[in-house]
Parts: C-alpha cells; structure tokens; sequence
C-alpha cells in the first residue's frame, strides 16, 4: 500500500505558493455549530470593542481570537504526522460486505492524536466509515477493521484518508487529507438462481455433452488391450466372452462444457438490465465452474477465456468487473465478433445472456442453445432495480 | 475527579467567575446575590453529592412550567426595572442576566444548557468590562480563561464520549468502576494548565497587536470624578486642611529622564493654579482670562511666549508622564514651571499665571506628558539689593488687605537685617519654617482673620496658612508674590519608579517674582510628621499602586499611539540592527575583496584570465552549496523517515554485522542482507538462526517500513546478545 504522510514542516518545499497550494489541497476547515455561535459572539465583541473603545472589550476579543487560533495549532497537531497503511481483501464482490483493515500510526514524538474520525475519500468524496480513535498515543499505532460494502462492480479506487478532528474545543473541524492511492476490482453481485431454470440448463447442457474419453465411472468404450494399457482396466467378462484382451475405457467426467456469451451491448436506459446481465453471468460462472464444467466465456468483442474448476473463477470475474457497457451503435461490430468466437466452439452447451433484446439477434447465433434475456427470464432481471442501483 | 464532576464544576466556576466579577462593578440588590448565591451553591451540590442529595434535589426542582413562569416574571421585571426603578438600561439588563444565571444553574442537564451558561457567563464578564477599569477585574479575567479552556475542552470530551461510548476519551485512565465515567490524569490536569498558559500569551499578543480603531459611537466612559479643593477660582484659606487626611490617589508621576533613584525620591512639586487676589479670607485669582495654547504636531501644546515662534520639539526640561485621575477640576498639573504639554486633548487653555486648563474636567483618567523649566535666581539677581517692577506685576502681585499693622511691623522686624531682596525673602522664609507649628487642627474657615490668628495669635497651622502668610509678608515689604496650589509628591513607589500623589498631598506655596530670573518657587511650609505606617503594609500597598498603574497604562488606556509607539521602536530597533550588520558585511566584504584581489592578482600573471577564475570558484561554491543543501535534506528525510523503534533496529543489525566482522565473517559492500545471511550460514551455522531473525525483522523495517512493536524490539536486542555471547569455535575453512 503506498504510504501517504503530508510533509512535515521541515520536508516542506521553501516556496511560499507551493506551500500554500499543499496547504489547500490538504489541509480545509469547516465550522461546527458551536463554533458558528463563538465566532458570531466573537464578532459581536469586536464590534463593541470598536464602537466604545474600551481596551477591556478588546481584551475579551483578544481571549476569545486567542481560543480560535489555539484550536486551530492544537488542532494541526492533531493530524499531523500520521501514517497509514490499507489492507484489501484480494477482491470484493458487489453489496456483499468485505473486512478492511486501516493501520494508523502516530509519528510524532510526544504530542498525541486525539478525537481522530476517520474517512475514505474515494473518488473526491469523503466516506464515513463510522472511524473514531478517541486518543493514539505519540509513537504508537493502531489497527482499526471495518466493513467495506460497495454497490458496484468495477475498480474501485481509494484516493487517500481524511483525518478530521475537532479537538480541542469542538469549534471546528480540522481535515487533513493524506493522499495514498489504492484500488481494488469489484466483481459484480453473486445472487442466487433459481433451482428449475438451473436443472433446465442443466439437462441442456447434459444433453449436448460430448461424451469423451478420461478418467471416470461411466463406459465409454471396450477395445482390445494394447502394450502398455493399464492392466487393471482389463474387462474380464468381455475377454472370457471373445477370449481376447478387452479393455475397459471410461468416459472423461469433466467433459461438460459451457460457453456463456454476454452481450455487451446496451442502452443507456437499459444499464441497471446490464448490469443484472453480469451479475447473472458471474453467477452462473460461479455454479457450472463449482459443478465441473469447463467454462467459456465470451464477453462481447472481448476474446474468449477458458477457465475450469472454482480455483479459476477470479479468473472469469476481473473481465466481468471491468467490463463496459457498448453503445447500440456497436451492437453491429459485436454481433459479428461474437457470432465468429461462437462458430468456433468446440461444443458443449452456448449460453447467451442478453441484457438487451435485439430481433435480429437470434439469427446470428444459430449456435446459441439458450438465450437468457429479460424477455425469457424476466423474473431473473426484474430484481434488476432493488438490487442493482444504476 | 471524574471527567463529568470535572465538566460540571469547570462550568460552574466560570459561570461564577463572571458573576463575581460583574457583583465587583455594579451594586446588585440583595435578594438578588442572595438568589445567585442559592444557585449557584445548588449546583455545586449537584455536582460534588449527586448520589447522596440527588433524591433531596429533585423534590426541590421545580418544573419546567415554573421556570417558564419564573423567565416570564423576570422579564416582565426588567421592564420594570428599566421603566420605573432604576431607568437605565445597563443595570435593568444586568438584573435579567442574573435571573438567566440562576435559571440556567438550576436547570444544568443538556448540553445545550451549559452553552446557554457559557454565554450567559461571557455577557455578564462583558458587563463587567464596560463598569469597570480597575485593576481586579485582571485577575477574573484570568481565572475566566483558564476555566474556559477546561470548560471548552471538557465539553468537547465530554460530547465525544456520548456521541462515541465505545471509545475512550483523551488523557483518561478508564475508571475502576463498572461505569464508564473516566477520570482526570494529572497529564491531563497539566496539559490543559499549558493550554489554557498558551491561550493567555496569545490573549496579550492578540490584545497589542489589535488596531485600535475605536470610533466610539457607544463609548460611555463616565466615571464618577474626584472630589477637589483648592483648584476653583476662589478658595478660602483653610479649605485644603480637610482633605489633608485623604487617602485617596489623585495621580502617578513618571520621571522617565531622570537618573538615579535617590533624586527621584526628592519631593516633586506638582503645580496646578496660582492666585494673585487676597482679601484676608479666601484667594482668588483675578487674572483668570484663558488663552489657546499653540498646538504643535503629534499633540503638543506649548505656551507662547510673545515674539518667539514656538519649536516644534519640546523644551528639553523635566519630562513627567502623568497619569490623572478623573477629578472635578479641568486643571493640568505638573512641576513648575510647565511649559508644554503632550498629550490626546482636542485643546488646551493657559491662564495668565502659566496655570494649564482642559476646556472642561475630563470623566475619565487622562494620561498625557508635561515639560516643564525648574526655575532659579539668577546670580546677579541674588545680591541685589533692589529691583525696578513692571507696572503690570506691581498692579497684581502687590496687593494686600487690609491687615493688622502687627504683621506689617512682624514683616518688617523679621527683614531688618536683609541687605538684598533674595535675603529678604530667605529671611521671611526661615522666620516661617523656624517659628511656626505644623499643625492640621486649625478651625480657619470659622476664624475672621485667619492670616493674624497663624501669625501672631496661634502660630500652628498648615501649607495653606504658612503660604498665606509668607506672601503678605514679602508684598508688605514690597516684593511680588503670589500664591499657588497644587500636591506636592513624596510618596516614591520603589516597585512601579514613580511617585503616587493623594488627596493629602494637596499642597500650597508661594513663587516670587524676580525680574529676570522669573517666578521662583519657595515653600515656607515645615515638613508634615510623617504617618507612621507599618513597613509590610507600605510595601503592600506599593506594590498594589504598581499593579494597578501597570494595569493602567498597559490594558486600560493602551491606544493606537502606544502601538505607533512600539512599531516606530521595532523599526528603530530593526533599522540600528540593520545598519550594525551592513557595517560589518561591509567590512568582511572589503576584507575579502582585497585578499581577493590580491589572490587574483598572484594567479593572472600565470596566463589564467580573470573570468576563468571567477566562473571556477562560482560553480566550485554552488556546488558546495548544492551538497550540503542536499545533505542537509537527506538527513531530514532520514530523520523522518523511521520511528525510534525502527532505528533501534537498523543499529542492531550494524551492531550484528560488527560482531560478525569480529569473528572474521566479512559484510562486502555489494551484498544484500540476504546474501550475508547466507553466507553466515555458511560460515557460521550456529549464529545463523540468530542473524536470520534479526535480519528479517530489519529487512522489514529497511525496505519494508513495517512498524515494530516493543516486543519484537526487545526480541531483536536479545538475539544480539545471543549472538554475541555465541562462542565461534573456528572458521569451517580452517576446521577444513
């Protein structure tokens, strides 16, 4: 994780115009209720001060423009010399909570931290999450888990930490901003599918499986003993019966193979349709790769990926994290590309999840086995607007 | 001290700082203090026995309902107040802000309750900074910061921890109890004493730094003046004995320029009016017309003296700073005889016998300076025997009443022997000091002729009766003369340096005329017996006037010409330095120009030009420069770039690759931490568990920036002891 650190004072670049600009890219201020009321109280004594002259008036002033600025050096020693480190989970999945973990240290030699609320700033935004150290001692640090839930898949990125305090008096907010930038990729939402339209595809993809010599149970085939056969796949019934060597083949249990095409295309009204499409697609990534098949997918004009077994479902989800809706204007480009990578499949079940119904769709995927689209699975993509904000 | 106990009492003290304070400036009705005083002692007992009265204390609250009715009753009060029984808006408004205190005292249960308190407390310290200016409202303002700092602060933790229980407030250990109240570390209670140290040194900064642009729409400085005598146009002889044992300060006298502490104490005469007019009661003065005092830059007003154009810097004479009370009389003091004065005054008025006039008596202390040119007899004045009078002096500084012939035979008994008029005046003035009792019990105002009663009947009396008397007698034998009052300074502050004039310093002497010399002053009065006052006391009381005068000048009546004053003194003091280090950068530079000079004058003849010489030693010191600039960076950045447990560490490691080199087992230069282990694994098998954990932890620390914790530091330290304690029986290669 890089480590963000605001230069101290004596690391600081000499000029005053570079100064001033770390200062208001890192440094910012905001009034709190009570010290909106301090300050308006404040004002009202200098105005008295000015309009009678009395030095006494002016004393009050000075004590109440002394407790501001104090608040504010008090304040800046607070937030300074702070260092962090992030660490991310390897990858997230969209609306499904993740643990995070912040470690904060307090470089500074004897001055402590206080009242400390800590904010991720991601994408220029500050966003609480719900982070308070009441005290971090000087020289010590701290390690702070919190739960991380984002709705969208997609990079995710981290541009810093904002350190606000109101310490000492509560009359303002001090944020300091330590910028250390992080990312993590978003995979979209794994939701359940219902279990009849997955025995369908199941019995579907049964169907056209190619049956395939391999290690199994089921017979694939009897032939007759060749040098260096295993001896133990001998058939004896069938070698009394022919009175030759016969040997037993099995047919290859990970035979099953699943293309899963996605379109890409998409209006813009239809996005939330999009992105339910992709949840849709991990999902069942998810279950046929957990279920033994060998997978493809198609993503788009994106070249195919071949994945098989759980240990590779990552592998699938980072082009579904990233991928990006197209335009209808590309709808044209991307059917031809998909029905290309489609004619050359090697068999199996070719599944096509549509987020966008196209008529003439159909027609260039003869290959398609099953088109999952809203029209064929509405009820499927119509959670699409309570679980999938656009 | 729990941090709750802590908050609420922190509050209460500010509330009653501010209280105490405003009951100090304004006379507040009985039942009023009495019901303040109610509540504020209820609060306290909330806050220090809130289990054991608690049940007590809630039978005796009121409702909300009563205390609306009770607001209601108060304002409708003030109304009162402010239209029928006082009909002044301050005092009306004072009376409702304390009925606010006590309502707000008595009902201190959310947090927006105690920042009502806090306004409340800072309106009422407001209050009390427009009644007054004396000198104890320093030390509530004081008391006021530093319970505003605990208060803000505590407030602040005090909202952290509810708004945020799980976490554990600052510089507060967790309370043994079950509750998860803290208390107050004495870190903390410290801590917040620097804070509140801090607040109070920026206070002071903020207060002198602040332009005084008071443009006084509102001001209201009246103050009630002090009571004089002796200064009307008119006074009977006798009328200063009455305030002769009035203690009260009338003025402080500065002698900025003058040297030495023991001339200081000298007694300063401080010169207010002279009369000329005597009609065997009273004095009077009949040359009293007033004339415009010519006004020169920065507040100047100096006397004119006919044909001579006024110059603009003061008479170089004795300087006084004076600091005068409000009194009922529009006179300015100062020694005699005063010649200008400095000072913010829209005019100034003399009269004809170089008396100072405001246009009218000023209500609130005036600070301004008095120049002023001590008078002598003249030498050649001082033996003679006679002198010619103007017309105008022998038509007013001659006059006598009608007098009992006995003092005009006492004048001229005493003067017999004089052979020249300043003998005849030191003639009268020894009869006076040498015959006559000081006395202040002496009725004068009842007598018909008190003149006649002092000096031949009682002979006991005091300034006035002794200034009388040696007046008539030197106008019976012909010489000018004229009354004049004023104080005379005694009392020398050895802590402030300056003299503390009272009431009972009001003082009467004479000055007689001398053609040329001018107007000498003479004092016939014997010195007062002095009060004997305890010395602890009159030190006290010093150091008091001090204090106070301090107060004065530095907080009270600090305006814009003071902070002009200390600007051009910063600029002055910036200038001299300026020009004291361009002196000796001129001089190092000419030095340096010569050994130049001649260094370059013994390289050119060996064919090197003069420019090539200058561009080798330009770029050689910026170089220079460039290298420590970039030393000096990298020792920062390495400075910042580990914590103390971090370097603990990388010094560990060297430590261990000594004590390897020690034992022959060599660090090359080029080898990486990783490659050195390996190689003493090679060498060394037994010490290689030690070093791989040692190495690691710095690895990780080196390259990795990965914090360490004070177990795995004391772990790293016991692995190189280990590691020196490991005896190396021999090197595998000399075992081979």
């Amino acid at each position: 994780m890089a480590l963000g650190d605001p230069p101290s004072l004596s690391m600081l670049p000499n000029t005053l115009q570079t100064c001033v600009r770390w200062l208001s890219r890192n440094r910012a201020i905001r009034l709190t209720t009570e010290g909106t009321r301090f300050l308006l109280l404040t004002l009202a004594v200098g105005i008295a001060a000015v309009n009678t002259g009395n030095n006494l008036f002016y004393l009050l002033l000075a004590m109440m423009l002394s407790l501001i600025v104090l608040s504010g050096l008090l304040s800046e020693q607070c937030v300074r010399r702070l260092e962090f480190h992030r660490h991310l989970p390897e990858y997230l999945f969209a609306n499904e909570p993740a643990t995070v973990t912040l470690w904060i240290a307090n470089r500074k030699s004897r001055v402590p931290s206080v009242s400390l609320h800590l904010f991720d700033v991601v994408a220029g935004q500050d966003l609480d999450r719900g982070i308070h150290l009441s005290h971090l001692a000087p020289q010590s640090s701290m390690l702070i888990s919190y739960p991380l839930l984002v709705r969208r898949r997609g990079q995710y990125r981290f541009d810093g930490v904002r350190v606000i305090t109101p310490f000492p008096f509560g009359l303002f907010h001090k944020k300091a901003f330590y910028p250390f930038e992080a990312s993590i990729i978003v995979c979209p939402e794994i939701i359940p599918l219902p279990e009849l339209r997955l025995h369908e595809m199941n019995a579907i993809g049964q169907n056209q499986a190619l049956a395939r010599r391999g290690p199994g149970n089921s017979l694939y085939n009897l032939r007759e003993f060749r040098p260096g056969d295993d001896s133990r796949a001998i058939h004896w019934m069938t070698t009394a019966r022919t009175s030759k060597l016969m040997l037993k083949e099995t047919e290859a249990e990970d035979q099953r193979w699943v293309t899963l095409a996605v379109s890409t295309v998409a209006p813009v009204e239809e996005d939330g349709a999009f992105e339910r499409a992709l949840s849709i697609a991990a999902s069942l990534l998810d279950l046929l790769l957990k279920d033994g098949y060998q997978v493809r997918l198609l993503l788009g004009d994106q070249q195919g990926i071949l994945a098989s077994g759980p240990e590779q479902f990552l592998h699938l989800l980072h082009p579904l994290a990233l991928c990006e809706r197209r335009p209808v204007t590309a709808a044209a480009s991307i059917r031809q590309a998909m029905a290309q990578a489609l004619a050359e499949s090697n068999g199996g079940l070719t599944l096509l999840l549509s987020p966008w119904t196209d008529p003439a769709q159909r027609e260039e995927f003869p290959a398609v086995d099953h088109v999952i689209s809203p029209q064929s699975y509405g009820d499927l993509f119509d959670a699409v607007g309570s679980s999938i904000p656009a | 001290m729990r941090l709750d106990q802590a908050f609420r009492l922190s509050s209460i003290l500010l509330a009653a700082t501010s209280f105490a304070s405003l009951a100090l400036a304004i006379v507040l009705p009985q039942w009023l203090l009495t019901l303040a005083g109610v509540a504020f002692a209820m609060a306290l007992l909330r806050t220090n026995h809130a289990s054991l009265i608690s049940g007590l204390l809630l039978h005796l609250r009121f409702s909300a309902l009563t205390w609306n009715v009770f607001l209601l009753l108060a304002f409708v009060g003030f109304w009162i107040d402010l239209l029928l029984v006082s009909q002044e808006l301050l005092p009306a408004g004072i009376h409702f802000l304390v009925m606010l205190l006590v309502n707000k005292l008595s009902n201190l249960d959310q947090r927006r309750d105690f920042l009502h308190l806090y306004a409340i407390s800072l309106i009422a310290l407001l209050a009390s900074a427009a009644l007054t200016t004396q000198v104890w409202y320093a030390p509530f303002f004081l008391v006021y910061l530093v319970a505003g700092v605990w208060t803000l602060l505590l407030y602040h933790l005090v909202k952290e921890r509810d708004e945020y229980p799980g976490d554990q407030p600052t510089g507060i250990d967790e309370a043994p109890s079950p509750s998860s109240l803290a208390h107050i570390t004495s870190r903390f209670f410290w801590t917040t004493n620097a804070m509140a140290a801090g607040a109070f040194g920026l206070t002071v900064l903020f207060f002198f730094s602040i332009p005084r642009i008071g443009v006084g729409f509102f001001q209201n400085n009246h103050r009630e003046s002090l009571r004089t005598t002796g200064f009307t146009e008119q006074v009977d002889l006798g009328a200063i004995g009455p305030v002769k044992q009035d203690p009260s300060i009338v003025m402080r006298v500065e002698l900025p320029d003058a040297v030495g502490d023991e001339s200081r104490r000298e007694p300063l005469y401080l010169r207010g009016v002279a009369y000329n007019q005597y009609n065997g009661k009273s004095w009077s003065n009949s040359l009293s017309h007033r004339r415009m005092l010519t006004e020169l830059p920065q507040g100047t007003f100096t006397l004119r003296t006919p044909g001579i154009k006024p110059s603009a810097a003061p008479a170089r004479g004795l300087r006084q700073e004076i600091l005068l009370e409000p009194l009922d009389t529009a006179v300015l003091f100062g020694a005699p005889l005063p010649v200008s004065v400095k000072g913010n005054f829209l005019s100034v008025q003399s009269d004809l016998m170089g008396s100072l006039h405001l246009p009218f008596p000023s209500h609130t202390r005036i600070q301004y300076t008095a120049y002023s040119l001590p008078v002598t007899v003249i030498s050649t004045e001082a033996r003679a025997t006679a002198f010619l009078y103007p017309e105008f002096v022998v038509q007013q500084y001659l006059q006598v009443p009608a007098v009992d012939a006995r003092v005009i035979d006492l004048a001229r008994r005493v003067t017999q022997p004089a052979t020249s008029v300043s003998e005849t005046v030191r003639l009268i003035h020894t009869h006076l000091l040498t015959n006559y009792r000081y006395n202040l019990d002496v009725p004068s105002l009842q007598s018909a002729h008190p003149l006649e009663d002092f000096l031949l009947t009682r002979k006991t009396g005091y300034c006035e009766h002794y200034a009388t008397a040696m007046v008539m007698l030197l106008r019976t034998v012909g010489i000018p003369a004229r009354l004049v009052t004023g104080f005379l300074a005694t009392e020398w502050n050895e802590f402030g340096h300056y003299y503390t004039v009272r009431q009972r310093d009001a003082h009467a002497w004479v000055e007689v005329y001398f053609p040329q010399s001018g107007w000498i002053t003479m004092d016939p009065t014997p010195p007062a017996p002095d009060a004997t006052m305890p010395t602890w006391w009159q030190s006290a009381s010093s150091v008091m006037d001090s204090l106070r005068l301090k107060w004065d000048r530095l907080f009270v009546h600090y305006s814009a010409s003071d902070q002009f004053a200390v600007v051009q003194g910063i600029r002055e003091s910036g200038e001299v330095v300026r020009a004291k280090m361009s002196e000796s950068l001129t001089a190092m530079l000419g030095q340096g120009s010569t050994m130049l000079g001649r260094f370059m004058k013994a390289l050119t003849p060996a064919g090197i030009p003069q420019t090539a010489i200058f561009l080798i030693m330009a770029i050689g010191a910026s170089y220079v420069v460039m290298l420590m600039l970039r030393q000096l960076g990298n020792g920062a950045a390495r400075q910042d770039l580990y914590s103390a447990n971090q370097r603990v560490v990388i010094i560990l490691y060297s430590t261990m690759v000594d004590c390897f080199a020690q034992h022959g087992i060599v660090k090359p230069a080029s080898a990486t931490p990783l490659e050195f282990l390996r190689h003493v694994r090679e060498q060394w098998s037994e010490a290689w568990p030690s070093a791989d954990a040692l190495t690691h932890l710095y690895t990780r620390v080196r390259f990795g920036h990965a914090p360490l914790t004070a177990e795995e530091l004391s772990a790293a330290e016991s692995l190189l002891h280990r590691l020196r304690t490991l005896g190396r029986s021999a090197p595998p290669s000399q075992k081979r």
